[in-house]
């Protein structure tokens, strides 16, 4: 069995997938990685399967040692990453490319930046850890799946499943040149300038949206919120002009991407980790081809929303698919 | 359950609610219980899941894989053939509680604002049918519907920062119990010893929608960490 050894945890790493599917009736949410489009990305550039086990890194990543080499690959927010050597040689490695890590390495991970929060990190084989309600991802609320139901801790070691060749040079760190098309990063049109206002998150009209009153309407449409720092993997809080809502008389159902607006008329938007249901309108719904942007969107950044249709929701959404599928084959002909 | 009496909505675009009317009785947790069973039956490509709530059923679909429009009128075909067959009356399930003292904090308050005597609230709660009307708020929490009137209590002004694992609750016209401890809004009037929620449990919650729920009363206290599964 190889293991990965913490060094030193970073701010919340986790185990994290796709997420576990299939127990909404028993109240269990589906978890799993937020920004699912880099983690998809990350496993298919070690040659995973895309709903691989990897860690999921926020704003500060990990400091972990590879007793065996292994191919890893870091995708979303860039976390500066560093392969130290056994023979103490400190190797700038970039994200979004496969890199070798050679034996008794250490991986070291600094903080999310210069845009984004969080990271995935694949290693090749995948992170071996039980299934449970069919996923392997970390409830941190419930206390159960990923790796001992918890974010990493120093001294932690994680397994991984199985071995992939190393490259010719094993002692030496390789980085594999690979380019992953703009449309399947968290930032679709490029890295935001400085200060720039990125474009607005597309939504779908939500089930309250007609009762609430027009002034709430048209200020959701019109005004740029800021993400506050209580974010967390539960949801992206908003700050703003608040949005008086309806009253409502029981709680519904919610799904990741569910824009709801509490008594404080500030906005949250859900995540993974959502409860199954919730008691606040929903005044909008992101658009799924945008949730990677919600969850790379950090404290301090500024977020706007426009209207979408459903086809044009669709639409879009299949045309990532098919650039997805076209880099997986280009992917699979290369290896 | 005449498909007319139902209506498809979508809540984003990975997403469609079945739902049959705004009522929260048993007559509509026995039609949700229904179509939720046979929607699962039915095993629609593209289907991830399938969650009922008090008068709704959400079906959450992989939008890589399903076309709404298509899944939409596959929804409407299941459950038009569910016209037909008798709606699934749900599972028994007593649960055993030790009402008030430590176990049951609000007991007395309760008492106090519906001007019955503690005894005469503990066989009220007792002897109502009561029926899940949704899995919801954290893994394996029941919101009970069928809270005698007489029973009926507003939440509390100021909710509790923690509320002990199995403590049973109730606001307004619903009973709810806790499956791990956190904070909580409803008056605690009892505890049960039963695990709602184990994940190495197939299915992980002991309640499911639909099903019927009668409270046993047993002497308390109920120890932390004492589960019966």
């Amino acid at each position: 069995m190889r293991s990965i050894e913490v060094a030193a945890p970073g701010m919340l790493t986790t185990l994290q997938d796709l997420g576990r599917h299939g127990s909404r009736s028993s109240g269990v949410g589906p978890g799993g990685a937020v920004d699912t489009l880099s983690h998809r990305v990350a496993n298919l550039l070690v040659g995973n399967p895309a709903d691989a086990a990897a860690l999921e890194i926020t704003l500060l990543g990990p400091r972990l040692v590879f007793p065996q080499g292994a191919w890893v690959a870091i995708t979303g927010a860039a976390v500066g990453a560093v392969v130290v050597t056994a023979d103490g040689r400190s190797i700038p490695v970039p994200a979004w490319h496969p890199i070798w890590v050679p034996d008794r390495a250490t991986l070291v991970c600094g903080p999310c930046a210069p845009h984004g929060c969080r990271s995935s990190l694949a290693v090749a084989g995948g992170l071996d850890v039980p299934l449970i309600l069919g996923g392997r991802g970390t409830d941190l609320r419930s206390g159960f799946g990923g790796y001992q139901g918890r974010a990493l801790r120093a001294g932690d070691q994680i397994p991984v499943a199985s071995l992939r060749k190393p490259p010719a040079d094993r002692d030496g760190v390789v980085v594999v040149p690979r380019t992953v098309p703009p449309e399947l990063t968290p930032w679709p049109t490029g890295s935001p300038a400085d200060g720039a206002m990125p474009p607005p998150i597309r939504v779908l009209r939500g089930p309250e949206f007609e009762a609430f009153p027009a002034a709430s309407r048209e200020t959701f449409f019109s005004d740029t919120f800021v993400v506050t720092p209580d974010s967390d993997r539960s949801g992206c809080r908003l700050s703003g002009r608040a949005l008086p809502p309806p009253t409502m008389a029981l709680s519904e159902v919610v799904v990741a991407g569910t824009i709801q607006i509490p008594p404080s008329g500030q906005p949250i938007v859900l995540a993974a980790d959502h409860p199954v249901t919730g008691g606040y309108p929903r005044i909008a719904v992101v658009a799924t081809i945008d949730l990677p942007r919600i969850a790379q969107a950090s404290p301090g950044a500024p977020l706007s929303f426009v209207e979408i249709e459903h086809d044009d929701a669709q639409r879009r959404l299949r045309e990532r698919e098919r650039t997805l599928r076209r880099f997986t084959l280009g992917l699979e002909y290369l290896r | 359950m005449a498909s007319s009496l139902l209506t498809i909505e979508p809540l984003g675009d990975a997403c469609l609610v079945v739902r049959f009317g705004t009522g929260v009785d048993a007559v509509t947790s026995r039609a949700v219980a229904a179509a939720t069973a046979a929607l699962t039956a039915a095993a629609l490509p593209g289907v991830v899941d399938i969650a009922p709530t008090f008068n709704t059923v959400a079906v959450v679909f992989d939008p890589h894989q399903a076309d709404p429009r298509e899944l939409s009128g596959a929804i409407l075909a299941d459950l038009q053939n569910l016209n037909s067959s008798a709606p699934n009356p749900g599972t028994l399930v007593e649960i055993p509680v030790a009402y008030g003292g430590d176990d049951g904090p609000d007991l007395a308050a309760v008492a106090a604002h519906t001007g019955l005597d503690s005894d005469e609230v503990v066989r009220l709660h007792t002897t109502a049918d009561h029926v899940v009307g949704m899995i919801g708020f954290a893994p394996g929490f029941p919101y009970l519907i069928g809270l005698p009137a007489a029973l009926s209590i507003p939440r509390r002004a100021t909710p509790r920062t923690s509320v002990p694992a199995g403590s049973v609750a109730i606001a307004e016209r619903q009973t709810g119990i806790y499956p791990r401890t956190g904070p909580g809004g409803w008056h605690v009037i009892g505890r049960t010893p039963r695990a709602m929620f184990d994940p190495r449990r197939d299915p992980p919650a002991l309640l499911r929608a639909g099903d019927r729920v009668r409270f046993v009363p047993v002497t308390g206290p109920v120890r932390s960490g004492e589960r019966i599964r």
